[in-house]
């Protein structure tokens, strides 16, 4: 306890001091909390765009569909176990506990000339019963409304802008079926999708599933079934879950693969938490050096008193401790300090949001889904994280220059002051 | 004179606390040279891969061609033009030219089998074409185009997804000048796998002298003119110049940076991530620096008073701790330079290979393989002064507070 005392009421002899090595804990405190809640949030919200709109927690496709995916191809559908439709077989994946709902959906290409020019994108058919129930789709219309049934359509924002419609008008757009034929049909727009991601607004439209079926020659198939849980932490277990019901069901045509899997970019992402620690750690080692050489002024410094605490009886080894619990205790309130900022910074910017034009057209022409906006994100894990951090790599640190004073020779110390 | 080796005398006096302090300084230095050194040679593979396979130094078409292709899905096979001998003779006379080529670009769906895509199809004539671009350098399979023909060379990217292998067919459907559908039919002669990963998928080089009467254009007809100079270096200036002799033409000349917005807007925000983290690093190393100052200055109090009795003034102090700071300074600039040197060197001479991160092509980044690091000079004298000048900057408070004390407190302490 008197160790306690010893290390608390040095580290207020020289307050300047003190605080400068407390200046340099916070900051690099603050500054893993703060890139750590940017990358994570950069992650997540990508993610969630990745998992709402592409891949879901897992996604059923057979293997051609997934090795010519870019050609949205009609011929590699999904029609079910035992070719018994894929109505059923989506009914008997929500039946599984792991799974919270299932969504097919058929990817096709189409074209719409306008003026000179012919539009080209993508076409969803989807289930509109469970897109409205679950899916995010529906938060994102920015006008009209949802599709319901028939020849309707909800557009991408910036699709609206090429065909240069607006909502109610028809529009005829042609596109190839399943037989290679080109077809063309005229659908009335009854919404706009804006989700503010350039790579899903400027090429997606939405039509009922049941009319895409109908207009493509297809029967009750589907190109992909995107397979979501409840959260993204079980995605292991619904994959597992996934594979086994497909494996019994004698489906091994099909793939089921998770979102993290799905696209290389998304792979790099989640790898990324662990990438950076290593960055996380040099700052933090970095803010150390300044501790370690405050606590080796103190050393030298009280050389004489060390010398006589030891001739005194106090052993080396609690002398050691008097050093590094003063490091302790710097560690301790600096990361303090840096967590109580960087939690207030964090939690401020998770609403605000900051934005940077540069990574803003960066990310328009990068084929990623990914926000133009940051925000940082805010979580009691990332400041416990950040703090037991630099905590633990300041007391680790402090043990050098505690070593140096538990070695000082009790004579030698005592007439080190003479000099 | 004296301030400066009394200063010099200080910082080596601490060795250990010069070193430790610098050892800031010298990871702030070392890792900049380094993310500078990656950005600039990723961007530099990016940029050689855009010259050499998809628009070289210099881009000539006309205005409304350029406008119209960036905003329409389709390109604008409208707005082509049949250059001019003086034109030509112009672009012959530019500093630095070596080749130039007529293309004439359009969109098509390639189709073979049961599958179709769209392709950017670049109507070339060969002869000409392998002076300004490398593709022909990079075929995996069959051969080039040799002037004239139906056939097609495809990127190796397409024809993994059709299946496709040289001398199976394929359909090419596009609309044709007066707006009706046409197709060119024909055989693969040739398969391309350039360093550009774009080009493997996306584009489909076909002989013009076949391609322009099935679009209905004249036999001479271009949309763009390509050309190829000695140097990078040149493209800028060299683009200006010609533009200053079109005057009132309706064509637009532009260098490969103007054409290419997505590598401009990624090298942007990649210099604007390596200065923010060399702004954190520096914000440590500021820290640092002050904790120094602020250290030295209370072991010495007894010696500051003394100067100070002895009729030193505040500035002088001022300007010691400074000096004593800007030294601290040089010591970890100077390593971290030295550090950064050797990493370069390694960096620079085995490469490094960039598909350990991600396939940078699935993002539309022209880079696949090994990139190297450049020597950048300017990059090192930068990061010094740099470093310099924040350590005297980061010394300024605590050296006024040093200096303002009062020299019998500080003689009298103990």
């Amino acid at each position: 306890m008197h160790l306690i005392t010893i290390a608390w009421r040095n580290l207020k002899r020289h307050g300047l001091r003190t605080g400068i090595a407390l200046l340099a804990v916070a900051a690099v405190v603050l500054i893993v909390i703060f890139s750590r809640g940017f990358v994570k949030s950069l992650t997540e919200s990508s993610f969630r765009l990745y998992i709402d709109n592409m891949y879901g927690h897992v996604r059923i496709t057979t293997e051609e569909y997934a090795l010519r995916e870019m050609l949205l191809p009609l011929d590699h559908m999904m029609d079910g176990f035992n070719s018994a439709g894929i109505s059923s077989m989506v009914e008997e994946l929500e039946q599984h506990s792991s799974v919270r709902y299932v969504m097919p959906r058929v990817r096709f290409g189409a074209m719409a000339s306008r003026d000179d020019d012919m539009v080209r994108m993508m076409g969803i058919g989807i289930d509109v019963q469970r897109e409205r129930t679950y899916g995010a789709l529906a938060e994102d219309i920015s006008s009209g409304r949802m599709i319901k049934e028939g020849n309707e359509i909800l557009v991408g924002s910036g699709l609206m802008e090429d065909l240069k419609a607006e909502v109610g008008d028809r529009v005829t757009l042609v596109f190839s079926d399943a037989f290679q034929s080109l077809r063309g049909r005229t659908f009335q727009i009854v919404g706009v999708r804006d989700s503010g991601v350039s790579d899903l607004d400027n090429v997606i439209f939405y039509v009922p599933l049941d009319t895409a079926q109908d207009m493509l020659w297809l029967d009750d198939e589907a190109s992909e079934l995107l397979v979501y849980t409840y959260s993204t932490d079980t995605t292991e277990a619904l994959l597992a879950d996934m594979r086994t019901l497909l494996h019994e069901q004698g489906s091994d045509e099909y793939l089921a693969v998770p979102w993290n899997q799905a696209n290389p970019f998304v792979e790099m992402y989640s790898e990324m938490d662990n990438i950076m620690f290593a960055a996380y750690l040099l700052f933090v080692v970095m803010g150390t050096i300044v501790v370690v050489s405050t606590l080796t002024m103190i050393v030298r410094e009280r050389t004489a008193e060390i010398g006589m605490m030891s001739a005194l009886g106090l052993s080396s080894r609690e002398i050691m401790g008097v050093f590094i619990l003063e490091g302790f205790f710097i560690g301790v309130i600096g990361s303090l300090i840096g967590s109580a900022v960087g939690g207030l910074l964090t939690l401020y910017y998770s609403q605000a949001g900051f934005y940077v034009e540069a990574f803003d057209m960066f990310t328009s022409e990068a084929d990623i889904l990914i926000e133009p906006v940051f925000y940082l994100s805010f979580s009691m894990e990332n400041l416990v994280f950040s703090f037991i951090m630099g905590t633990v790599v300041v007391t680790l640190a402090s043990f050098l220059p505690a070593f140096k004073a538990a070695k000082l020779e009790p004579v030698d110390a005592l007439h080190y002051g003479d000099d | 004179m004296f301030l400066l080796r009394l200063a010099a005398r200080n910082v080596f006096r601490r060795r250990g606390r010069t070193l430790i302090i610098s050892s800031i300084l010298v990871l702030a230095v070392a890792m900049f040279i380094l993310f500078e050194s990656l950005m600039v040679g990723m961007m530099d593979v990016s940029f050689r891969n855009v010259i050499d396979f998809e628009i070289p130094h210099i881009e000539i078409a006309r205005k409304d061609y350029f406008t119209e292709s960036e905003k329409s899905h389709t390109l604008p096979i409208g707005k082509r033009f049949i250059p001019e001998d003086r034109l030509i003779s112009d672009v012959q006379k530019l500093k630095g030219y070596q080749a130039m080529t007529g293309i004439l670009e359009f969109s098509a769906d390639f189709i073979s089998g049961r599958y179709e895509f769209p392709v950017r199809v670049r109507a070339v004539d060969p002869d000409t074409f392998n002076d300004v671009f490398m593709n022909s350098q990079y075929i995996v399979a069959g051969t080039f185009l040799d002037g004239n023909g139906p056939g097609v060379v495809i990127g190796s990217r397409l024809a993994e997804f059709f299946d496709l292998d040289v001398g199976e067919y394929f359909v090419m459907r596009f609309t044709d000048i007066g707006g009706s559908f046409n197709t060119i039919e024909g055989e693969v002669t040739g398969i391309v796998t350039t360093p550009h990963p774009d080009i493997n998928l996306t584009t489909v080089f076909v002989n013009r002298e076949h391609a322009a009467p099935r679009i209905g254009v004249e036999d001479l007809a271009v949309t763009q003119l390509m050309v190829r100079l000695e140097d990078r270096e040149l493209a800028s200036s060299q683009s200006n110049a010609l533009m200053d002799t079109l005057g009132g033409n309706p064509l637009q000349a532009r260098s490969y940076r103007e054409g290419a917005d997505f590598l401009v807007s990624l090298e942007q925000w990649g210099y604007l991530e390596t200065y923010f983290l060399l702004a954190l690093f520096l914000l440590v190393g500021a820290i640092g620096i002050i904790s120094a100052v602020v250290l030295s200055a209370i072991e010495r109090e007894k010696e500051i008073g003394m100067m100070k009795a002895m009729g030193m003034g505040e500035s002088s102090i001022l300007r010691l701790f400074m000096l004593e700071a800007g030294g601290i300074g040089v010591v970890g600039g100077a390593l971290g330079c030295l550090i950064g040197a050797v990493i370069i060197f390694f960096f620079n001479t085995y490469g490094f290979d960039m598909d350990i991160f991600m396939d940078f092509s699935e993002i539309g980044v022209p880079v696949s393989g090994r990139i190297y690091g450049p020597w950048n000079f300017d990059a090192f004298l930068l990061i010094f002064v740099i470093v310099v000048i924040v350590s005297i900057i980061a010394s300024i408070l605590p050296a006024l507070w040093a200096a303002r004390k009062n020299p019998i407190d500080a003689i009298e302490k103990r």
